[in-house]
Parts: C-alpha cells; sequence; structure tokens
C-alpha cells in the first residue's frame, strides 16, 4: 500500500509540484515567522547579556514597571560615596547616558532608522567594549566611537565629528575606534563614548550620574547584596542585578515586537486558509485522474478503507517532502522579512538565525495537518468510487441537489461571520467577551468559507454573464470556454474563492490606506497652520536639541515657535501617548477642540482625547502615572479629538513629569509679509550647523507621512501576495483537472479542426472568467470589509476607495489567469489526438 | 483533379521498434473512390483503424505515402493537417462525438465555427432535416439520445461539405434499429449528395449499407468485395479465416 502511494505520487509530477509548492508556502510562512522572532528574542537576549556583562548590578532612580521605557531620573553624584560605602561593594562606577545627533567628519548626519546613537561615559570597570585603535577618550574635546560607524561615517583616529545633545552642536576628535568582543557594533546601535565632563555637558547633567554600576566583593550573592544597596540608600532608588536587568528588558523589548509576530501570524493564518482551499482542490484532481484506477483497485477486492487509507498515505508522503522544502523556504523568507522591516526604515539589530526543535516541529506539524485535513473530503470520496465505474466511461454530471446544500450551509455560514465581524467592529464587547479583534478576524474567516461555499451556488450564473463578452470576443473558442467555466461549478466556485481570499485582503489594505491618506490630507489643509515644520530627518529620529526652536525663535523673519515633545504616561492603567507643548503649539497644530481650552494647559493640567474622556467632565482631577517621577493629579481642562495623542500636557508639566528633553518637532510661524522661501533661507543656517533636521513645508509634510505609509503598504502587499500565488496555483490546479476530464472532448475538436493555438486560447479564457470571478468577489468583499472597519473606527476616519487601484488589482487578477493557463492550456493543446479519441 | 478521394500507397505503420515492434500496417495500397461508400474490415488487430487514423491524418506513416486528392499528407504539419482536416474531411467516432456544452446546432456548425466561417444556410438546412434533426437543434447532447447524438455527428461531418467522410465503427455502441438508421443515412448521402464516405466496421451488416468492402489482415489488404451483402461478406470472412 504505501509503495503504491508514494509511486502514485512520483507518477503525476505537475500535480506533486503544485501541491507540494503550495504546502511548502503555508508551511515556509509558519516557520519563517517562529524563525524570525525567535531569532528577534535571542538577538535581544545577546545584545543585553552582553550590555549588563561588565558587572553584577546596576542602581537607578525607581521607574514605574508599567512604563520600562522611561528614562529614571539622574542621580546626585554624592551617592556614589554612599554606595561605595555599603558593604559586599567591591568596586562601583558612575555613568551618564543619553542620545546624541553625530554628524561625520564631512559634515553628514548618521541617520538612524531603528537602535538610537547612544552617548555614554567611557566604563571604569572591565566590560564587553574595548579599545580597537587609538585611546579611551581623556579631555573634554575627545569621543571614542563604535567601529561600525567609525566606518559608516568614514572616520579615523584624529578626524573631527559632531555631537549634539540638549546643547549647540560640538566639534570633537575621535581618540579611539571601539570593538565589543570583537564585534563593530552592539545590535546595530551607535555607541558614543565620552569621559563624565563632556558627558554632563552634553546632557545638562553637572554634578549627576545617570545610573551607578557596581561590583561586588563576591561575599555575598548579587541578589543580597542588591537588597543589601536598596535599604542603604532608599525608597527611591533601585538596585537590579544585572541578570534581572537583562531580562528585564528582553521582556519589555519582546513585548514591544511583539505585533510582528502577530502581524507575520496573521499572513500565515491567510496563507495557510487559502492552501487548503488549494491543496483539497488539487487531491479532487488526483481522484478524477485516477477514477479507474481505483475502480480497478476495488473491482479486485481492496476495500474502501484501503482506498481511503491509499490517498491519505499519499498526501501524507507528499506533506513530508514538501514540508522539508517549506522548512528552508521558511528560513530565507525569515531573513528576507527582516530585510524586508529593515528597507522599510525598521532596522533590527543582527544575529544569527535561529531554528529550534520547536520551529522545526510546528512546521511539519503545519504541513502534514494542513494537507491531511485537506485530504480528507476527498479521500473519502476516492473511497466512494465504486468499482462498476472501472467499466464505464465518462463522468456523471454534477448533481443540482448538492448546489441547494451549498445554500443551505454557506447561507448561514456567511451570515454568521457577518453578525460576528459586525459585533466585533459595532459594538462594546463585556470585559469577558474575547477581544474585539479576534472577533473581526473569526468573522472573516467564517465569512470568507461561507462565502466560498456559496461561490459554488452563483457560479454558473457569474459564468454565464462574465462569458458572454469572451464569446463575443473570440467566437468558438470563447463560447466553449464560458461553457466549461459554467459546467462544474463547485470546482469553478473553490477556485474562485481561493483567489478572492487574497484579493479581498489586498483591497481592503488599499481601502485603509486610501481612507488613512485622504483623512490625513483633509486634516493636515485644515490643520496645518504653522508655516513650516522643523523635524529630525531620517525614519527613527528620535529628536532634536531643544536649543534650536530657542535659536530658529531669535530670527528676525520668525513670528512664533512651537515646541513639541513627546512620550508615554499611564491613565487609569492604560499605556497612553502624550504630546507636550507651549500655548503656539497647540495654536499652530490647530486641535479640535470639543470642549474647554487649550491654552489652559501647563501646571496641574490635562487636555485628553474624547475616547480617553469617556466618563469625565471639564475640572474632575485625573490620576496620571509618569514612569520616572510617578503619580500626579492633574486637572481636565480640554476634551479634543481626532489627533494621535491620547493626552496632551503643557511644556513645564512634562519637564516636570520626564527626564527627556528632545523636542520632536518644532512648528514655525513667519512674520507677515515673509514668504515660505524666503522663511526657510533664513531658518537654512541653523538647521545646517544642527544637521539632521530638515525643513517641511506643508506638501513636504503630507510626502513623508504618505512615504512611510507607503512602506509598509508595500511589506503588506509582499506578504499578500503569497496568497495571490497560492490562489494562482489553485487556477493551475483546476485547469489541469479540467483539462485531464475533456481530454477526449480536446480530442474531438482537435479532430474536427482546431488548431493548436484555438485549444490555448480556449483554455486560457476559462482561466481568465474563473480569475476575474475570484477577483470581483474580493474586489466585492473588500470593499465590505473595507467600509465596515472604516466606519467602525468612526469620526477619525473617512471612507475612501481607490477606485483606479481596485481596478488595477482586478485586472491583474485576470492576467493571473492567463499566468494560470500557461502550463494546462500547452498540456491541452499537445494532447495526442489518437490518444484522446482511442475507446479502449 | 484526382479520381479517388484518398489514396494510401505502400502504406506501412510501425509501432514500436526492435523485437516488440507490432508492423501495424505492412504495405498496404488501396484507392478510394470518390461518390462512393467504402467499408473497412478485418479482426481485431488487422490495422484497420490504423488506416483510418492515417488517411484522415491522425496519424504517421513509418513509410509510404497517403494522398488526399491531390496532397500528400506526408508534407503538411500539424497546423496544415488540422487545417486539412477542417476543410476537407468530415468524422463520426465510436462515441464521445459531441461537445456537452454546446446544443445540437452549436455542434453541427462547430468545424466552421472553429474555421471562423458562416454555414450555408441551405446546405445546412437540407443536412438537418435530412437527418431529421430539426426540431432537437436546441437541444444539448445529454437532452438526446444515443441514436439522435450520432445523427448530429454525421450532420457535423457532413455541414462543411468535406471531400470525405471518415467513420469508425459508428454503429458500435447503438441498438440495431438505431444503427440500421444511422447506416441507411449514410447511404443517403453517398446517394444524395454524392459523399464520400469511408468507414472502419467489424459488423457484417454495418458493411452491407456500402459499394465496396475492403478486407485487412495483418496489415495487408487480402480481399476486396462489390455490392456487397451481408450474407456474402460472412461467407467471405469465413473463407478468409480458414
Amino acid at each position: 500500500m504505501w509503495r503504491a502511494a508514494l509511486k502514485a505520487a512520483i507518477g503525476h509530477r505537475a500535480r506533486l509540484l503544485i501541491s507540494g509548492l503550495v504546502i511548502a508556502f503555508s508551511v515556509g510562512f509558519v516557520v519563517a515567522t517562529l524563525v524570525f522572532t525567535d531569532t528577534l528574542s535571542r538577538t535581544f537576549e545577546t545584545l543585553f547579556q552582553d550590555t549588563f556583562a561588565g558587572f553584577d548590578i546596576q542602581i537607578r532612580s525607581e521607574v514605574d514597571p508599567e512604563l520600562p521605557f522611561a528614562i529614571p531620573q539622574p542621580l546626585d553624584e554624592d551617592l556614589l560615596d554612599a554606595v561605595i560605602a555599603v558593604d559586599g561593594v567591591a568596586d562601583a562606577q558612575g555613568s551618564v547616558t543619553g542620545f546624541l545627533a553625530l554628524a561625520g567628519p564631512d559634515g553628514t548626519a548618521v541617520e538612524t532608522s531603528g537602535p538610537p546613537i547612544f552617548g555614554l561615559t567611557w566604563p571604569k570597570l572591565p566590560t564587553i567594549a574595548a579599545i580597537r585603535s587609538g585611546a579611551p577618550p581623556a579631555a573634554t574635546s575627545e569621543v571614542a566611537i563604535d567601529a561600525a560607524v567609525a566606518r559608516r561615517m568614514d572616520a579615523a583616529i584624529g578626524d573631527t565629528v559632531t555631537i549634539t545633545g540638549l546643547g549647540g552642536p560640538r566639534e570633537v576628535t575621535v581618540a579611539g575606534i571601539v570593538e565589543f568582543s570583537g564585534a563593530e557594533s552592539v545590535g546595530g546601535t551607535v555607541s558614543v563614548f565620552m569621559n563624565v565632563e563632556l558627558a554632563r555637558q552634553m546632557f545638562d547633567l553637572a554634578g549627576r550620574y545617570s545610573t551607578i554600576e557596581v561590583v561586588g566583593d563576591d561575599s555575598v550573592p548579587a541578589t543580597d547584596l542588591a537588597g543589601r544597596l536598596e535599604a542603604a540608600l532608599g525608597e527611591e532608588f533601585e538596585a537590579i542585578s544585572a541578570e534581572a536587568l537583562a531580562r528585564q528588558q528582553v521582556e519589555a523589548f519582546t513585548e514591544a515586537i511583539s505585533f510582528i509576530r502577530t502581524f507575520v501570524l496573521v499572513f500565515a493564518g491567510v496563507a495557510l486558509f487559502v492552501g487548503t482551499f488549494v491543496i483539497s482542490n488539487i487531491f479532487r484532481v488526483t481522484i478524477a485522474q485516477r477514477t479507474r484506477e481505483l475502480a480497478v483497485l476495488r473491482a479486485i477486492g481492496a476495500t474502501a478503507g484501503q482506498i481511503r487509507n491509499l490517498m491519505l498515505a499519499e498526501a501524507l508522503a507528499i506533506s513530508l517532502i514538501a514540508s522539508s522544502v517549506g522548512l528552508l523556504m521558511g528560513v530565507g523568507l525569515a531573513q528576507l522579512i527582516r530585510l524586508g522591516f529593515g528597507a522599510g526604515g525598521l532596522a533590527l539589530p543582527e544575529g544569527p538565525l535561529r531554528v529550534t526543535p520547536g520551529t522545526l516541529l510546528a512546521g511539519f506539524a503545519t504541513g502534514v495537518g494542513v494537507t491531511t485535513v485537506s485530504a480528507l473530503v476527498p479521500a473519502f470520496k476516492a473511497a466512494a468510487v465504486a468499482p462498476i465505474q472501472a467499466m464505464r466511461e465518462g463522468f456523471a454530471p454534477p448533481a443540482r441537489r448538492q448546489l441547494r446544500v451549498r445554500t443551505l450551509v454557506g447561507g448561514p455560514l456567511t451570515g454568521a461571520g457577518a453578525a460576528l465581524l459586525g459585533v466585533g467592529l459595532f459594538f462594546d464587547l463585556p470585559d469577558w467577551a474575547p477581544s474585539a479583534i479576534w472577533l473581526v478576524g473569526a468573522g472573516a474567516a467564517l465569512m470568507f468559507v461561507g462565502l466560498a461555499v456559496l461561490a459554488a451556488v452563483i457560479a454558473r450564473p457569474v459564468a454565464s454573464v462574465l462569458g458572454r463578452p469572451v464569446s463575443r470576443l473570440s467566437g468558438i473558442t470563447g463560447r466553449l470556454a464560458r461553457g466549461n467555466a459554467m459546467r462544474a461549478p463547485r470546482r469553478t466556485g473553490l477556485t474562485a474563492s481561493a483567489l478572492m481570499v487574497g484579493l479581498a485582503l489586498v483591497s481592503l489594505v488599499s481601502i485603509l490606506a486610501e481612507s488613512a491618506r485622504v483623512t490625513a490630507d483633509q486634516e493636515l489643509t485644515a490643520r496645518f497652520r504653522s508655516d513650516v515644520i522643523l523635524a529630525p530627518s531620517g525614519f527613527g529620529g528620535l529628536g532634536f536639541s531643544p536649543e534650536v526652536a530657542r535659536r530658529v525663535a531669535a530670527l528676525d523673519v520668525v513670528e512664533r515657535v512651537g515646541s513639541q515633545r513627546q512620550g508615554q504616561i499611564l491613565i487609569d492603567g492604560d499605556d497612553t501617548f502624550v504630546g507636550a507643548g507651549t500655548g503656539a503649539t497647540f495654536e499652530l497644530i490647530g486641535y479640535s477642540v470639543l470642549e474647554g481650552d487649550l491654552g489652559l494647559l501647563g501646571g496641574d493640567t490635562v487636555a485628553l482625547r474624547a475616547d480617553r474622556a469617556e466618563g469625565r467632565a471639564l475640572g474632575d482631577m485625573v490620576a496620571v502615572t509618569f514612569g520616572a517621577t510617578g503619580v500626579r493629579p492633574l486637572e481636565l481642562v480640554a476634551i479634543y479629538e481626532d489627533s494621535p495623542a491620547g493626552a496632551l500636557i503643557g511644556m513645564d508639566t512634562y519637564e516636570a513629569g520626564f527626564v527627556e528633553r528632545l523636542d520632536s518637532q518644532v512648528l514655525v510661524e513667519f512674520v507677515d509679509g515673509v514668504g515660505v522661501d524666503q522663511g526657510r533661507a533664513a531658518l537654512e543656517p541653523v538647521v545646517t550647523e544642527f544637521r539632521g533636521i530638515q525643513i517641511q513645508d506643508q506638501e513636504a509634510f503630507r510626502d513623508q507621512a504618505s512615504g512611510a505609509i507607503g512602506t509598509i503598504l508595500n511589506i503588506l502587499y509582499a506578504l499578500l501576495a503569497v496568497s495571490l500565488v497560492i490562489g494562482t496555483l489553485g487556477v493551475v490546479g483546476t485547469l489541469l483537472l479540467s483539462v485531464i476530464e475533456r481530454t477526449r472532448e480536446i480530442g474531438v475538436l482537435r479532430a474536427v479542426g482546431m488548431v493548436r493555438g484555438q485549444v490555448r486560447s480556449m483554455i486560457t479564457w476559462e482561466a481568465v472568467i474563473i480569475a476575474t470571478f475570484g477577483g470581483l468577489l474580493g474586489t466585492g468583499i473588500g470593499l465590505l470589509f473595507g467600509w465596515s472597519v472604516v466606519t467602525a473606527i468612526g469620526d477619525d476616519l473617512r471612507f475612501a476607495a481607490p477606485w483606479p487601484q481596485l481596478v488595477s488589482w482586478l485586472v491583474a487578477t485576470s492576467g493571473l489567469g492567463i499566468l494560470a493557463a500557461i502550463y494546462p492550456a500547452r498540456r491541452g493543446s499537445r494532447l495526442d489526438v489518437l490518444q484522446a479519441i482511442a475507446y479502449e | 483533379m484526382s479520381l479517388h478521394a484518398a489514396r494510401a500507397i505502400g502504406a506501412v505503420k510501425i509501432y514500436g521498434s526492435g523485437p516488440t515492434a507490432v508492423r501495424a500496417l505492412d504495405g498496404v495500397d488501396a484507392e478510394f473512390e470518390r461518390g462512393r461508400f467504402t467499408a473497412i474490415m478485418g479482426p481485431s488487430g488487422s490495422g484497420k483503424s490504423t488506416l483510418l487514423h492515417c488517411l484522415a491524418g491522425l496519424d504517421h506513416l513509418t513509410s509510404g505515402t497517403v494522398m488526399l486528392g491531390d496532397v500528400d499528407l506526408g508534407t503538411l504539419d500539424d497546423r496544415d493537417l488540422t487545417v486539412l482536416r477542417r476543410e476537407r474531411m468530415g468524422f463520426v467516432f465510436q462515441a464521445f462525438n459531441l461537445i456537452p456544452t454546446l446544443d445540437a446546432l452549436e455542434n453541427i456548425v462547430l468545424p466552421l465555427s472553429i474555421a471562423g466561417r458562416a454555414p450555408d444556410s441551405a446546405w445546412l438546412d437540407s443536412v438537418v432535416s435530412a437527418l431529421g434533426l430539426s426540431d432537437r437543434l436546441g437541444h444539448r447532447p445529454s437532452e438526446l439520445s444515443g441514436g439522435q447524438q450520432q445523427r448530429v455527428a454525421v450532420a457535423r461531418a457532413l455541414v462543411s461539405r468535406p471531400e470525405i467522410v471518415f467513420a469508425d465503427e459508428p454503429s458500435g455502441n447503438l441498438d440495431s434499429q438505431s444503427g440500421a438508421q444511422l447506416l441507411e443515412l449514410l447511404r443517403r448521402a453517398v446517394d444524395v449528395f454524392e459523399q464520400t464516405v469511408v468507414m472502419v466496421t467489424h459488423d457484417a451488416t454495418a458493411a452491407s449499407f456500402s459499394d465496396r468492402v475492403v478486407f485487412l489482415g495483418d496489415g495487408r489488404i487480402v480481399d476486396e468485395l462489390r455490392e456487397p451483402t451481408a450474407e456474402r461478406i460472412l461467407d467471405r470472412i469465413k473463407r478468409l479465416e480458414a
């Protein structure tokens, strides 16, 4: 039996290849997700273990554990003596750390996308950082830089580079090049080392340290020493072992990037989902192709169970081989995803790919599982082949009854899916219910399955309508193609559905993107009240020195300047993005205020976005948690809508709550009579001096915003393309089945005078009709989903459909039909006429 | 114009090679006259189907020549052969003759549709009425009886006024009454429309509708009979087997 299965699998190369590819794709996606996220976690682990390798315990001001990325308040330098005095401490160092802007010897700013540029003191305690060439920074005019950035800037020992912290830019000399246990950088971050004096000047920390690192004398374990230090220093300080610190940071980073895992897994799910359709269809091909062979087996005494097991064994054999290929593909894909994120502006730390036994197991489980599930129904159908069919020719016409069953099954499934989707999108859910995103996902999946079932019901009329222009256009070949597409409505429906899923998601994504773009455009026009905005150049820039705003404000052409800063706070335990500014900032950004007055912000006040303000009234006190400084009650003075910031606070409130001092944006208004070009020219010298800052007018700002969306869109499209590829392979399978079933018919057509080109054209048109059917379904569903999601999001987003784009997706999908037809059409046109019409 | 509609000259067809090679046709010389009904008979494996397939350009000879009128089929490529088939030949097979997605009329005019030509409506009418299909034209093959299906196939073979119609056991899948009716129609096509028909059969009754029977055995022509009746044919077969 097993040998028969293996031989059968090898005997049908095309089918083997297609089903194998589909399985491999599905497995590849899952494996890629796991490898990618495992690798990322491992890289972070290594990164932080390395970073904290030189000491046992770090002491810092307490930070709210819910806001792990908050920068702790600086420590007074006297604390260092107190630390050294604690029993069990062998040695300790005070460190000063902050974010820098850096420009190379040629004046070009180093633009980072992701990991920031750290300015830090050269460690006194031994670490993995070592001087590769030159010397550690000794004077306030010297720095040491990591080897990677030195190469990037083309900087050598003795060259002059420019660093900017919280003050103005400062030229310093490169005294040393640093490596980390031989590596050129720590996981892609940029490190600029300096002496304590310079660091304090850069970060405005006279007489202070950012953190203190401790090495124990080994008389007590690190955890005991940490406890002893906390007891000695007081409540407001934390002493954390290096090990715990690394673990904490890894967890925080892993959580911060967990969206990537979810994101890729969603696409893996889509690929699996579509794959199941296609694999199932391909196994139906097998049975059609081998009805006689199976019937002969039955006639000579094989039981129905044996036939079923034979089919399942074959599925298993294919899935094992394909899964192995999929594993390799997955590893490659993981690398591609990493590169993709890098190209998209989110550079992730480098390191070897990590493939765990769990990943291997998951890959095989996926491949074997999906294949077996897909092969189950076809296997039972195969078992139902009657021995008499060995003697009989031809195929029974599809029974109408099954279409009625399909309506009865597909209708309620689609309805239930729509209901779930609606509940997830439009209703506030109680706490015990699954989260909205799961409801929406499950609803969408149910709808897809339901529609796939229903597609068979509407396949006949739709193919008939779509085929009409085709038969007008290309005569008898089109007429035959139309008839063939209509003949097997279940197959046509199933095949079209596989394409439907991919296209629905592509359409949904483009609609969401277009809606976001149109909404942003409209708001920008209404809101962009300043003449220009200064923003960090590069995607991941954190911000720039507040000195820039001070210098700009002093210029003659400038009427008003509004600085903006940002951060994370907790309100009612929820992570909230907060924006801070002065009165000028809020006027120049132009928020749409529902109640109260943003001009009142400052001191103990806060403004909340409408959704965050629910259940509160003006004058209420809101308990706001700042990561570094703890809880502070603020009075609600305004409620606004339509902004990414969930809360707004005055600049003085920000400075009291946060340690960060970088401006994320500076809005500039010129005095009356000064044009944008003239004003720009006046700003140019300041911007050039500080480097890494761009001046954006309204248009440039919009372009940058849509550019960022564009990159993300391209990643999404690339991932969705995989499901379209799988759908296309499904069309190939269906056409092959169609050709196999109609061997005799094609033989007759050839005998009575159809040339090969006409046979090819007939099969190609059939493919185009099926693909267009799937495309129309997908576009329709995509529009429906898109509208639902946009409506559910509410006032913040206005529905807009990119019609030309949607039409071109649809046309492209029809084009996929042509692509899919290449091989089956070739095969159909090359049929041996004599064999096709032979009787025995 | 050549006297013969089709001719085979020294036709040899060998399947396979080496010790397993089979000589399906072993030097066949045969002529098929215009406006006549010729039957090719012979036991299984005698090469009668191979001969028909080679005459129709569906299969290639190993050596020798097949002429359709003045055209040497061996000089044509697949495309030219296909066009030749649709312009100058008609086919009736044992079964599976019709395209199930097309109705009877569409099946009848199929060779013309494939060529992109409009049918001659007067001729189409006379063929359709001669075959008794006038009230069946809108039906799909699945809605027709076996006899009706074969009559549609005959109409299709006649509609392009081919020089020659090849029929391969056309009554083989029909009950005796429908079979006789079909052969009668082929006979009338020869008598009324002066159609040339070449038919392969192993059934003496079917062959008795022809003007001339050619007997094949082991890839050679072994005998020939003019003005056949079923008795004379059976008689001749017995003699050949003896």
